[in-house]
């Protein structure tokens, strides 16, 4: 009888811990990695790029989001149309799920044949084993043409992983009605950190607008989750911080960065410049909704403001785009994220992933993904092209990308790392705790993941 | 050689083969990954690596030595414990309401399930803007009606954030346990009632004397069901706060989530997994055998 109730109970029970091996193909000993299934041609890939039927699967997010959706059908348009032996199969995930669902696809022997990356994905897909080096696959022409910043986040024991595709410089929008409003000129941008705080001040004592709707100097993302992370890493730079020395050692927290940057979003949180909780999705509507007098965003904030303000092009005329204003270092510190494309270790089409991931590469598609979405170029030859740089706001951007610096991610623990990072800006902007004893609190958890 | 089956046998292989399907059924949709979880827990197996040796116990060594996992576990019963709790006395209460004559009963009966038809993912977005700092209306109604100065940011607060979420799982998951202890109150025979008021008894004497021990089997029946449902709660916590702010509300499905499919450790996050379901056993047995203790006369 005991066992029967046991064994009842149990039935009810037991679904709650199916969650961690409900997608675990693993075996004691085995390599996880097995052929795509997503083929449909023979196997004999030789030269599958230039005469058999090959479907590939593309794993990506920009077909899920509505700012990119058209640049990329136009793209897989583009590419067929010029490779007509190759079918390219959307995978689309949507970017908060990306990771994990790749990982755990590819794992189980289901991975796509090409799949795209940033940069703090490339290092979890290099580290798991799941894609092959493309040197040989792309060649040395593409491969030397690659900007040195961006080559270095994509190169593991000397061997190019991933092919950088859109570098995403963060640069600083501020809303020129808002800042009429304030008393302040639309037209000068703060230069300097000092004026950016100044600046966000006027804003923010303007409190509400017309509808009651509050109103910020400066948009800051301090929701748990890694992004956060990742904005506190480039506030950090500006205060002269690194996350992690030339050796690749967590020097996180040494010297007065990490305190002068929380220091700085108390400041914000005590003074009501920028909303508490917010993450990166509601600070963009918040912009595009004149709610925030600065925010740091990427080149892909102008389409974001078109469609989220409803207002299209005409929304050009409130913001305006300048350099992160310079703060301790002397020069305009931010970060750059990037889009990067590779290939799967387990393709049965190496040959056609490589001529998909060229065509991505190359000027045509470029120049068109440009003038939809206003993407930049992480080749050195088509970054420069009179067609990328045809109005201000893209040569900003590669100005901006001058004195971007991109995320330390050799350690795939780096986002993890991140997470924990936002716990510091969390509990600097909604607690009264001494900053030090927070740092004291939070480090330790990101230096255990680093000595793992 | 024939074989001469007895009726009573032959009834004993018609059902085996009647449930034989539905056995099949469940031993490849639950036992399968459930012995496939134990299994991985026992395993070094990260998705970081191609190998994933046997590691005897390892995984729940460094699973029961880390600060996370019990933290994680008192968010979890915290969150349980109390959510059930309120959930009974708010249920019975309801309960008792609708079981009274009051004005459009029906109506009221009917009315009162919307939140429990309302799927979980929907709620977590409707509560997310009535929560919100700057524009909800929750925050509205409490400085209109004074009970408090400056707007509450209750999912981006640590000490607040879990009552927050506490909130919405009450909303959603009492009119189910009002239905049910409604359903209760209507099994129990009218007669008793007449004849304790005959003795003398009055209504306060008359719930702790014979609704509550004839509710006795449905209450812990619910409790249970509810106990199930709220350990196992993933879509609240990770569509509201994914485990934050700063830990403040990871549970262990959020801790489970988070060890297996974002630090790409399998091997732990069965562990957990493992680990969890042995203490929500422990809490769902006596619950059970309460439920199904045979009624005294």
């Amino acid at each position: 009888m005991k066992f029967k109730q046991f064994s009842m109970v149990s039935m009810s029970l037991i679904l709650g811990t199916t969650l961690a091996a409900c997608s675990s193909n693993s075996n004691t000993s085995n390599n996880k990695a097995l052929p795509s299934n997503s083929s449909t041609a023979d196997t004999s890939t030789t030269s599958d790029a230039s005469k058999e039927k090959v479907e590939l699967t593309f794993a990506n997010w920009i077909s899920t989001e509505d700012a990119t959706k058209e640049a990329y059908n136009q793209l897989i348009e583009g590419f067929e149309s010029t490779h007509p032996n190759i079918t390219i199969k959307s995978l689309g995930i949507p970017f908060n799920q990306y990771k994990d669902q790749v990982l755990v696809s590819a794992t189980g022997g289901n991975a796509p044949d090409i799949m795209m990356a940033n940069q703090a994905f490339t290092p979890a897909f290099v580290g798991a084993s799941i894609v092959q080096p493309l040197q040989s696959l792309l060649g040395e022409t593409i491969a030397n043409d690659i900007l040195p910043s961006s080559k270095a986040g994509v190169t593991y024991d000397g061997q190019l992983f991933a092919a950088p595709w859109t570098p995403h410089p963060n640069a600083l929008f501020w809303n020129k009605t808002l800042f009429q409003k304030a008393g302040l000129d639309p037209n000068t941008p703060p230069t300097t950190w000092d004026e950016l705080l100044k600046n966000a001040e006027k804003i923010a004592a303007l409190k509400a607008d017309e509808n009651g709707n509050p109103i910020y100097g400066i948009g800051e993302a301090t929701k748990t989750g890694s992004y956060t992370g990742q904005m506190l890493y480039r506030i950090g730079l500006s205060h002269g911080g690194k996350f992690v020395d030339d050796q690749g050692k967590l020097v996180f927290g040494e010297g007065t960065a990490l305190t002068d940057s929380l220091t700085y979003l108390r400041g914000l949180a005590d003074k009501k410049l920028t909303p508490i909780g917010a993450e990166i999705k509601d600070l963009r509507g918040m912009f595009a909704n004149g709610s925030l007098g600065f925010l740091i965003d990427g080149d892909f904030g102008r389409n974001n403001f078109r469609t989220m303000s409803g207002k299209g092009e005409a929304f050009d005329n409130e913001w305006g785009v300048a350099l992160v204003p310079v703060n301790q270092t002397g020069r305009s510190e931010t970060i750059f994220t990037e889009h990067q494309l590779l290939i799967s270790k387990a393709t049965t089409h190496a040959d056609a992933a490589a001529e998909f991931v060229k065509y991505l590469l190359s000027k045509d598609a470029l120049v068109l993904y440009h003038k939809l979405n206003g993407v930049m170029s992480s080749l050195t030859s088509i970054s420069s092209l009179p067609e990328l740089n045809e109005d201000d706001y893209a040569k900003l951007f590669n100005e901006q990308m001058k004195t971007a610096s991109p995320f330390p991610t050799a350690n795939p623990k780096f986002d993890n790392a991140m997470n924990e990072a936002s716990s510091l800006t969390v509990l600097a902007t909604t607690t009264k705790d001494d900053i030090s004893a927070i740092i004291a609190k939070v480090l330790p958890n990101i230096q255990a993941l680093y000595q793992k | 050689m024939t074989i001469r089956w007895s009726r009573k046998r032959k009834n004993q292989l018609f059902g085996l083969i009647l449930i034989l399907p539905a056995s099949l059924l469940l031993s490849i949709t639950i036992l399968t990954p459930l012995f496939r979880s134990i299994y991985t827990s026992f395993l070094d197996d990260s998705l970081l690596s191609a190998l994933h040796p046997w590691n005897h116990f390892a995984n729940y060594k460094a699973v029961l030595s880390s600060g996370a996992f019990y933290h994680s576990l008192q968010v979890t019963l915290t969150y349980v414990i109390s959510v059930v709790v309120i959930e009974l006395l708010v249920g019975i209460a309801l309960a008792l309401i609708l079981h009274s004559n009051i004005i459009l009963r029906g109506f009221f009966r009917s009315i009162i399930l919307i939140p429990w038809a309302i799927p979980t993912i929907v709620a977590s977005v409707i509560f997310l803007l009535i929560y919100n700092s700057d524009y909800g209306v929750l925050n509205q109604l409490l400085i209109s009606s004074g009970l408090i100065n400056e707007k509450l940011n209750i999912l981006n607060d640590a000490s607040l954030a879990l009552i927050g979420i506490m909130g919405i799982a009450v909303w959603k998951q009492t009119p189910l346990m009002t239905i049910m202890i409604l359903a209760g109150l209507q099994g129990i025979s009218k007669s008793i009632y007449e004849a304790a008021t005959i003795d003398g008894a009055g209504a306060t004497r008359s719930f702790f004397h014979i609704t509550l021990p004839a509710l006795k089997p449905v209450l812990a029946n619910v409790a249970l069901l509810m106990t199930v449902t709220n350990f196992q709660m993933f879509t609240l916590f990770y569509s509201l706060t994914n485990g934050g702010p700063v830990d403040a509300t990871k549970s262990l499905a959020i801790l489970t989530y988070e060890t297996a499919f974002q630090k790409y450790d399998l091997g732990q996050g069965a562990t957990i997994g493992v680990i969890w379901m042995f203490v929500l056993l422990l809490f769902s047995i006596p619950l059970y055998r309460i439920a199904h203790r045979p009624q005294e006369s």
